[in-house]
């Protein structure tokens, strides 16, 4: 019974909240021609699994994508921006993320939040912006263990996997 | 009932940080703002576990111990006075004190701290400095006026201004004063 309670209650609570979810904001934006829509998934790194041991194998599997949106402010969509930056500020101060670092000035402003625990965060959330635009970053995983972030970031050494990266990405243009 | 007592004192705490002067100033375009939420210092607590590298490992021996940095800068002369003010203010309250000033043709440096329970360690340190001789210190084309640092945690003060000057913090300098004591 409790727990249908709680049901009917987070529904209306999702139901009244206008701020759209960050999903929810990604999906509106893949067919907006102002956005330029990335989805980056973990095989650009192009490591190969054979060569890894099981605990590193994990780790890598717990890294699922990079979802990168990114805003170019040009003279005919300068007018959107000023609401654009207040919809994506209200969905990153919303409750749902922990600030992480916090970064702002005149010129530039950046902010690194979590979603999720620290032991386990679902998403890590980067918000950067600037006079010629903005970009919002998540990175996306399953079981994310901050633990082995360190050996993730050892693999992604080993196996060259940022230049691997690199290029595909520069590929893609 | 843990989760409550872990709300009760989160409550406690951003009631009594209501006017935090960093708050204020977060989205403030006249102010450079940089902070570390005790969050990213418990997860940078978490990666040390598994870290063995002989550089990194001391580095995040200390980090475990912080719990908040936060550092704003500004060049406004009306956002430097409020500063000034709620540092006098928020010293006076939670009964700090005042650890050191320093004058030289650079900067007036003043260190404020509130000592933990072993006299080594400090549970929140203030560094406030004012009177800056901008050809001395490089900010790019920034002039600040005023730059306040604030930090929380189990400090070991001689440790701290390593951490802030490989960081390449604003106020490093400044804080490697506190090593010259």
């Amino acid at each position: 019974m409790n727990k249908f309670w709680f049901f009917i209650l987070s529904l209306a609570f999702v139901g009244c909240s206008n701020t759209p979810s960050i999903q929810e904001y990604y999906v509106s934006k893949t067919e907006d021609p102002n956005f330029l829509v990335l989805d980056i998934p973990a095989s650009i790194l192009g490591i190969d699994n054979s060569a890894l041991s099981e605990e590193e194998q994990e780790a890598l599997s717990s890294f699922q994508k990079l979802n990168v949106l990114l805003f170019r402010k040009m003279p005919a969509n300068a007018d959107q921006l000023p609401s654009e930056l207040n919809t994506v500020r209200s969905i990153i101060n919303s409750k749902v993320f922990e600030p992480l670092i916090v970064m702002s000035d005149r010129q530039y402003s950046g902010k690194f939040v979590l979603e999720g625990s620290v032991e386990n965060p679902d998403e890590i959330v980067f918000f950067g912006s600037a006079d010629q635009g903005f970009v919002l970053a998540r990175l996306i995983g399953r079981d994310i263990q901050v633990e082995k972030a360190m050996l993730l970031a050892n693999v992604i050494q080993r196996g060259n996997g940022l230049e691997n990266a690199a290029k595909a990405i520069s590929s893609m243009f | 009932m843990k989760n409550k007592i872990i709300l009760a004192a989160l409550l406690i705490t951003s009631l009594s940080w209501g006017q935090d002067i960093f708050e204020k100033y977060e989205y403030d375009d006249s102010v450079t703002y940089f902070s570390i939420s005790p969050k990213m210092f418990e997860m940078l607590a978490k990666l040390s576990v598994e870290t063995n590298d002989a550089d990194t490992g001391p580095f995040l021996a200390l980090v475990q111990e912080i719990k908040s940095f936060k550092v704003i800068s500004t060049e406004s002369i009306d956002v430097a006075g409020d500063i000034k003010n709620w540092v006098d203010k928020h010293v006076r309250t939670s009964k700090m004190e005042e650890l050191m000033r320093v004058r030289d043709e650079q900067a007036y440096v003043n260190f404020y701290i509130k000592s933990g329970k072993e006299s080594d360690l400090v549970k929140e340190l203030l560094m406030f400095v004012t009177d800056i001789n901008t050809k001395q210190i490089n900010m790019g084309d920034r002039k600040p006026e005023t730059v306040l640092l604030y930090l929380s945690g189990d400090i070991d003060l001689t440790q701290i201004s390593k951490l802030v000057n490989q960081m390449n913090l604003p106020g490093g300098q400044q804080l490697g004063k506190l090593n010259e004591k």
